[in-house]
């Protein structure tokens, strides 16, 4: 799932990091200190879970929690991810430095996505909403992933066995799993800590020490 | 208070028992390049199985490179004896890396949950030292 250095061409490796640095002055734009340490812990919990690799057939495929981050963290989601993917490149060669920028974009930004529609299903079920968001999360990023292989060079997609459709074929199940581990732990959350959960009106009802929103 | 704390108790106890658990399956599926003998590496993941996409490159003391290929059928990548010490790396384009060089044993495994369990004590400080900051912010406010 974490592109390594020298996977990607110059120039999207490039215009990758341009799309990131944006992503993340906009993430860290206007950060409350009562927010940074749920952006503290949710980092913490993201580079320590998506180092757990499982193989899938040739590949591995690693457990993201994207739809989880991007449902809590909202709009910060982008600087977790970020500085957790840094921490990964520096410290294990998890990744890569050149394709931090590729990587960040990677996860944030179907995690901001997600977010948006998580707020607007919640409504309806606060499960499905989770395990939609989960799902969607990791399909974004897979998708986002064979764009950037892509642009970068067009043989990743030749022949059945091209990396491509191993990697797509890894995802799939990463796709159900993600989503139903979101979806219970966002349910849970839910009735154990509606506050951790940017609802409006949870927020609102369930803890007047956050104000508006 | 006590509420503003337990809204943090819960992501504590996950981070927390995330690195007991990890304590014994972060190094589930890393990429190690590991020497058989002189002249001959092995490029596996942890659980054994061979890295078969792994494209090994060598590089001698001065860093340039000297020798590039895929590994045999054993998983087996033989590189040159003549030059001294050498570097080899292996990637096998899908994220992992690994790194070998003549004369490193393999006692990295423990230096590794060290790593993150440090990292994730870092998080963890930082959330609490903003945490009392906050709370003492809130403590000096006039109560509403």
């Amino acid at each position: 799932m974490h592109l390594a250095d020298g996977v990607l061409s110059l120039p999207v490796a490039a215009a990758a990091y341009v799309g990131a640095g944006a992503l993340v002055a906009y993430s860290i734009k206007g950060v409350q200190e009562e927010e940074i340490p749920m952006i503290s812990l949710m980092t913490g919990g993201f580079f320590a879970i998506s180092l757990i690799s499982i193989p899938v057939g040739p590949s591995t495929v690693h457990p993201i929690l994207g739809g989880l981050l991007g449902i809590i963290l909202g709009r910060r989601a982008p600087l977790a991810f970020f500085v957790g993917l840094l921490l990964q490149a520096i410290l294990f060669q998890h990744g890569g430095l050149s394709t931090l920028g590729a990587n960040t974009l990677m996860l944030a930004l179907p995690a901001l996505l997600v977010h948006k529609l998580f707020l607007g299903i919640q409504k309806r079920s606060v499960f499905m909403g989770g395990a939609l968001a989960g799902g969607l999360a990791i399909t974004g990023t897979l998708v986002l992933l064979i764009l950037f292989l892509l642009f970068s060079d067009q043989r990743f997609a030749e022949g059945f066995f091209s990396v491509i459709n191993l990697l797509a074929a890894g995802h799939l199940p990463l796709i159900a799993v993600e989503g139903l581990i979101t979806g219970y732990a966002v349910k849970f959350l839910y009735n154990a800590k509606p506050g951790m959960l940017k609802i409006p009106a949870v927020n609102a009802a369930n803890n007047p020490s956050i104000k508006g929103i | 208070m006590g509420r503003s704390f337990k809204r943090y108790l819960f992501p504590v106890i996950i981070t927390l028992s995330l690195v007991f658990l990890l304590s014994s399956t972060v190094s589930a599926h890393r990429m190690i390049v590991e020497p058989v003998e002189e002249g001959i590496v092995k490029v596996i993941y942890d659980g054994g199985r061979i890295a078969r996409r792994a494209e090994v490159v060598v590089y001698d003391e001065a860093g340039s490179e000297i020798a590039r290929g895929g590994l045999d059928e054993k998983g087996h990548f033989y590189y040159p004896l003549d030059q001294g010490d050498v570097r080899v790396v292996a990637d096998d384009g899908l994220g992992h890396r690994a790194e070998w060089k003549t004369g490193d044993s393999h006692g990295d495994e423990l230096s590794r949950a060290v790593t993150v369990i440090l990292v994730l004590l870092g998080f963890v400080i930082i959330a609490l030292v903003f945490h009392y900051r906050v709370k003492n912010k809130e403590a000096a406010l006039p109560v509403e």
